[in-house]
């Protein structure tokens, strides 16, 4: 069925749809090489098995798959709750971040984790601010419910949420002096984007929002303190009740461009998307009234991303590199060791840089981080808990590959979205000489791993 | 069969310790009666590793045949049996050459160096024993030696004693013996009153003569120390035990430690109230109401030291200690900590000031926090002051009796110590979830395999009973005396 | 700098022979005998004598009486004022060095613009938007690891993907070709440190404290020629309520043997004449002492800038201990005005935007 957005933009733009599906009799093979760079995209790489059906599958199954998980997800989840409320005992935020990249690795749903990931980002909140680590656990919870789920609901609970609200520094807010900060961060960095609101509009939202506080970790509407007056906000007056304002703040003809952006970002580029990508993703957003996953769906299908050209076209992000890694070889590691890492490479989970979240993309790069990175999978690789398919590391390179000249190139196919040449391949595989063959493959991978084209997915 | 005539079995004529520097090769050798049990042993021990593999983990244990020998390799150990011995070293050049040896006999073996035939002769009585040439050990460290300060506080006052003797004494004798309840270690060095420093006086007491309290009775006692230290006197020389940047410490630390105590001389006046011999005590505790229960379920712990003036001394402490609380409360709160209440508690001759949590009302956190294993208490009886992280420790420490004096062969004992491994196992077992949980995310363990490890943790502990310890010394020889007691596994039939 | 805890600027820069001063410090005020003089009237704490030498030189200049209007005497929101130049009530995350940062291309900057070398949280003044600022606990961390170190340096330096069939292209080429360059100058920087921390000349002469360590990485990371333009470290423990004596001894011997060696470690590599370290604190404390030999939080307090282009000598006039502001020292120059100075004259920045305002340069430094 084709909906009608769909035919309107592309009768609009003169143009087809920038996200017509990906077809394999027409784009390209439905092959090993492009599953790889589907779940390198999408979920967080993938282990042989999973790699083989999905590309028995169709592409669309394939994807669907994808998008609902395993049948087991559900006792799996209570696992990952049960988890999650041991570690919290030790009341420490840092511990929060190795039972995430716990469950990043063992996760069979890496789809909605690459999207909870996503919303960490977008609504940012810092263990550094926030030191109760169950109010970061509950956030955690919430963005993972609606991960794939709806935006609208997603942001009306976090304008009430206690973590949100501590880390903005809106615990009180009195009608006497209202504070802007949520109001402001909820169009510029949530919602709208820069530009598309005034101050005035700003200091109107964030009268809205008055009587908003937390107490004993828990939201509270303080009906004494909220300003129940009449607002102007977008040149609408009214006294918005209740939460009417975010509705209102998500009608703005801005938001579904912003959080389309912002989507297409994650999937496919890391550069501005043109207004033709834009538009039809805006589209899908209002016509489903928020709900995510058509346009997840959209976006995943399409051949913009699922194209030759797209391959190896963004920076890949910590998490992406590390937890690619693993589940490439059904790993597992040391998770709170990994934690660290992956904080000192500037991805630390429930460590975001300030309230913006991560900037991705190229600012991932620079010599601190690059260090970082090559160290990083040293100390993995190298680590008695790393395991591939729970064995050794290199016991398993020396089955997988074997340690001819050959095993490096067929290493490079299943970690690399870019195939790095010959000259190249020889120039990484001299480290480690001398050394006898599972060290040398370790040596060897460690330096594939840290090479540039590894940083591209 | 019985732990005893296990450890007779296979290692009742003797044991052998042999180090190699140049390789770090170590080679262990025992000594049994029956070769047919030792068999049984390393096959046990096999099993029961074979027992922590998963799934399609290798297997992990690796057998080999060298010179019609079967060797075992378990980690980083090589396990062989040559009629009645085992030998078990860590190096595959060093099992060769042992066997290479033993088949075709050679003359360099240790066995023929004249030091190590000396030190045999008094070691002949004790089922294993070693010798070491320390003099060797500190020439090989260079010139580099142990330095005259530390910046290592907590060190210090374990052992900064026995770093006064690793200075001087020319050489160390281990002796192991076995007996009905198990093994006992120690090592043995000469002593010379002139090789005590004087900045360690506050560890040897005056002439040092400075001796341990004896043992206080516990309930579900984790570990106990006695020990004989002058607090006071340490951190009056803190400048010649430690280094500047600790000594700067020390002094940041009195400031702030001055403030608490409302303007009191920490060192001078609050340590020196004290008399210099003390108990630190770590129990298990149990949690009566079940609001408070805490995830993460901590042993308490306590420090027990007699007041050389009571009078004065007693209400000081207690006025300091309801200012401590306040100040924790105060600075706690802004933190959104929950609060102390503070309640006083007394008997016959004694009372308790205690500061503990209350269940909140309404709280619905799933969390418990980790404050609930704390009710800081301070108690007196008479000359007896108790300061302990639980009003439970407190209560029963205030009134505990003491056992006998530390049994010794020489004069003094200057620091004694019990481990309980049965509490231990019991203070794992309250925190099998936590442990689980820290398997899984520190190893990468699944729960199924984070569950089996952790049983098998628990359940070795159950296998060994206590661990005492004994510093002690006379004119002329000092002693440190491990005595493990063993109990052996309930049912060995399976 | 930043010397957390709020330091005791009176018996820092001592009005020693100052009558108000001595009836307002009976335990704690320090004779006239032991100062190291600065004027007739004002000297250095003696455990200063770095400072001292450094003064003489010219490379020392302190700025009295520095501090803001209605003072605040938490350290949390004292020491974020310092931090954002923002009340409580208009606060956002950034800091003014973040914000500085941020808007001067340091999203972009080969090498971080700013480091902090500490093992705590990062300071807010570094926190901006856009602009990574790395933590470095020690050296160690900047350069490649583990026993293939020097394999992998070999393998990844100057690594290009020369145009074959294989070869990237369109937007994944221009990515590979930002990759390769930036793990080449990555490499690059590396190495330059390490051969500076290997060469181990200039190292000596640092006190053995973890002040001085981080010091000593900070003049590796000069000479190595990164072009870092600020560089953080910490000092912790200036609160000193009581028993403050010995106390606030040894920190002022870290603090300036640390600086000390520092400015000489500065001038041995040639680069005294294009640093300037500021020391700061986030604020002063009171005039007269309190019952347990101590003192407690106050307001105004002297500010410190050293190097070779530095206005050596006082500048303004110390604070008046007889007209106090409920008992603290009246502060006369505001701190964003030595920031402003920083920022325009030193770092070549627009000031305002950063600050939040306009503030008056001073004349700081020399040109």
């Amino acid at each position: 069925m084709t909906s009608p957005t769909a035919i309107r933009s592309a009768s609009a733009n003169g143009a087809s749809n920038v996200w017509e599906p990906f077809r394999p009799d027409v784009d390209g093979a439905w092959d090993e090489r492009r599953v790889r760079h589907l779940v390198r995209r999408a979920a967080f790489g993938a282990g042989p098995e999973l790699i083989e059906t999905l590309v028995e599958m169709t592409p669309d199954d394939a994807i669907e798959r994808l998008l609902t998980g395993t049948p087991d997800e559900a006792t799996r989840q209570s696992e990952s709750d049960a988890l999650a409320r041991t570690i919290l005992a030790s009341g420490d935020p840092k511990r929060l971040g190795a039972w995430w990249t716990y469950e990043l690795i063992t996760t069979t749903h890496p789809l909605r984790e690459r999207m909870t990931l996503f919303w960490h980002g977008h609504f940012a909140t810092g263990g550094d601010k926030v030191t109760d680590a169950e109010a970061l656990y509950r956030q955690n919870r919430l963005l993972r419910d609606e991960a794939l789920g709806n935006f609208r609901t997603m942001t009306h609970a976090i304008a009430k949420d206690p973590a949100m609200l501590v880390y903005l520094d809106s615990v009180t807010n009195r009608k006497a002096h209202p504070n802007e900060n949520f109001a402001r961060e909820l169009m510029e960095l949530f919602c709208l984007g820069e530009g598309n609101y005034s101050e005035a509009d700003v200091q109107q939202l964030a009268r809205c929002f008055t009587g908003w506080e937390i107490r004993q970790g828990k939201f509270r509407f303080n009906r004494y303190q909220h300003d129940d007056g009449e607002k102007s906000i977008f040149g609408r007056r009214s006294t918005f009740p209740d939460a009417e304002a975010v509705d209102w703040v998500l009608a703005h003809p801005a938001a579904p461009r912003f959080v389309a952006s912002k989507l297409i970002r994650l999937f496919v580029t890391d550069a501005m998307p043109t207004d033709d990508e834009l538009e039809p993703i805006a589209e899908l957003l209002v016509e489903h009234d928020w709900n995510l996953l058509p346009a997840v769906r959209t976006i995943l299908r399409s051949r913009r991303l699922l194209g030759d050209e797209t391959i190896g076209t963004k920076v890949r992000s910590p998490v992406d590199l590390i937890i690619g890694l693993l589940r490439s070889f059904d790993g597992t590691a040391n998770a709170s060791r990994l934690a660290d890492d992956l904080r000192r490479m500037g991805m630390g989970l429930f460590f975001p840089p300030n309230v913006k979240g991560w900037d991705g993309g190229r600012t991932w790069i620079n010599a601190a981080t690059l260090l970082e990175r090559a160290n990083g999978i040293g100390r993995l690789l190298q680590d008695d808990a790393t395991r591939f398919d729970r064995r050794p590391v290199g016991e398993h390179l020396m089955a997988r590959f074997g340690d001819d000249d050959d095993s490096l190139g067929k290493l490079a196919e299943v970690l690399l979205a870019v195939r790095p040449n010959d000259a190249t391949l020889a120039r990484l595989a001299a480290v480690g000489e001398g050394r006898s063959g599972a060290a040398r493959a370790v040596a060897r991978m460690h330096a594939l791993a840290a090479s540039p084209l590894a940083q591209l997915g | 069969m019985k732990w005893p005539e296990i450890v007779r079995e296979v290692a009742g004529r003797g044991a052998i310790v042999a180090f190699e520097p140049k390789d770090e090769g170590l080679l262990i050798g025992l000594h049994g009666e029956n070769g047919a049990t030792q068999q049984k042993l390393i096959e046990s021990l096999i099993r029961l590793v074979r027992l922590g593999r998963q799934g399609n983990d290798r297997d992990p244990v690796r057998e080999a045949t060298y010179r019609d020998l079967a060797v075992y390799r378990i980690g980083d150990a090589r396990v062989t049996r040559v009629g009645d011995w085992i030998w078990i070293t860590n190096q595959d050049s060093v099992g060769k050459g042992l066997i290479d040896a033993l088949h075709d006999g050679t003359d360099s073996s240790l066995a023929n160096t004249e030091a190590f035939r000396t030190a045999a002769r008094t070691g002949r009585d004790h089922a294993i024993w070693s010798w070491g040439n320390l003099e060797a050990l500190r020439e090989q460290a260079g010139g580099e030696g142990i330095p005259d300060r530390t910046d290592n506080a907590i060190g210090e006052l374990l052992i900064g004693g026995l770093i006064d003797l690793a200075r001087h004494v020319p050489d160390l004798t281990l002796v192991a013996d076995v007996n009905d309840q198990g093994l006992s270690l120690s090592a043995v060095t000469p002593f010379r009153a002139e090789w005590t420093s004087e900045a360690r006086e506050y560890w040897w007491g005056p002439e040092d003569r400075g001796q341990a309290p004896p043992r206080l009775a516990v309930a579900d006692s984790l570990m106990q120390i006695e020990f004989h230290r002058d607090l006071s006197e340490m951190w009056l020389r803190a400048g010649d035990l430690y280094v500047d940047s600790t000594v700067d410490q020390f002094d940041q630390a009195e400031s702030t430690l001055s403030t608490l105590f409302a303007g009191a001389d920490f060192g001078e006046d609050i340590l020196g109230a004290f008399a210099p011999t003390g108990h630190l005590v770590v129990a298990r505790q149990t949690f009566d109401d079940p609001a408070l229960v805490p995830d993460i379920r901590l042993p308490s712990f306590a420090l027990v030291f007699d007041m050389e003036d009571a009078e004065t001394m007693g209400p000081q402490l207690q006025q300091n200690f309801q200012d401590m609380i306040g100040f924790v409360n105060i600075t706690g709160a802004m933190d959104g900590q929950p609060r102390l209440y503070q309640r006083n508690d007394s008997g016959d001759d004694w009372e308790l000031a205690i500061a503990e949590y209350r269940a909140q009302a309404g709280a619905d956190r799933q969390a418990k926090p980790i404050n609930y294993n704390f009710s800081p208490t301070l108690g007196f009886r008479g000359k007896r002051c108790v300061v302990a992280s639980t009003a439970q420790l407190a209560r029963q420490l205030v009134t505990a009796e003491l056992g006998e004096a530390p049994r010794s062969s020489a004069d003094v004992s200057n620091t004694t110590a019990i481990v309980e491994s049965a509490t231990l196992a019991a203070v794992l077992d309250d925190n099998r979830d936590q442990l689980i949980a820290q398997s899984m995310i520190d190893d990468g363990k699944t729960r199924d395999e984070a569950t089996r490890d952790v049983g098998i943790l628990i359940e070795l502990l159950s296998w060994i009973d206590a661990a005492t310890l004994n510093f002690s010394h006379d004119e002329h020889r000092a002693e440190l005396k491990v005595d493990l007691t063993i109990a052996p596994p309930a049912e060995s039939g399976r | 700098m930043q010397l957390s805890g709020g330091n005791d600027g009176l018996n820092t820069v001592v009005p020693h022979k100052h009558e108000a001063y001595r009836a307002a410090r009976p335990t704690l005020r320090i004779d006239s005998s032991d100062v190291l003089a600065i004027d007739a009237e004002l000297g250095l704490h003696p455990a200063c004598r770095p400072l001292a030498d450094a003064l003489e030189a010219g490379q020392l200049g302190i700025v009295q009486g520095v501090g803001y209007d209605q003072p605040n005497r938490s350290h949390f929101e004292s020491m974020d004022i310092w931090h954002s130049c923002r009340r409580k009530e208009d606060r956002g995350q950034e800091g003014w060095l973040g914000r500085a940062f941020d808007l001067n291309g340091g999203a972009a900057a080969r090498d971080p613009v700013g480091i902090f070398l500490g093992e705590s949280k990062l300071p807010a003044s570094l926190v901006a938007r856009s602009t990574p600022v790395p933590s470095i606990d020690s050296p160690e961390r900047f350069r490649l690891q583990g026993q293939d170190a020097e394999a992998l340096t070999t393998a990844l330096s100057g690594m290009s993907s020369p145009a074959d069939s294989t070869a990237p292209t369109g937007e994944a080429a221009a990515l590979a070709e930002f990759l390769e360059r930036s793990t080449g100058a990555a490499l690059e920087a590396s190495r330059r440190i390490e051969a500076a921390l290997a060469s181990g000349k200039a190292v000596e002469g640092y006190p053995a404290t973890r002040l001085a360590e981080k010091l000593s990485t900070v003049g590796r990371l000069i000479e190595a020629g990164l072009s870092t333009r600020v560089f953080y470290v910490e000092l912790d423990g200036f609160d000193t309520h009581s028993q403050q004596a010995d106390a606030h001894r040894g920190l002022l011997e870290q603090w300036s043997g640390a600086l000390g060696a520092f400015l000489k470690d500065l001038a041995d590599i040639g680069r005294l004449d294009d640093t300037v370290v500021v020391s700061f604190s986030e604020f002063g404390r009171r005039v007269a002492e309190n019952a347990s030999e101590g003192t407690d939080h106050g307001a105004a307090a002297p500010l410190f800038l050293a190097g070779g282009r530095v206005a050596g000598g006082l500048h303004g006039a110390h604070p008046s201990l007889t007209d106090l502001d409920d008992g603290d020292l009246k502060f006369h120059t505001d701190f964003r005005s030595v920031y402003a100075t920083l920022l325009e004259q030193w770092l070549g920045w627009d000031a305002s935007p950063a600050l939040g305002g306009r503030f008056e340069s001073l004349p700081l430094l020399r040109s």
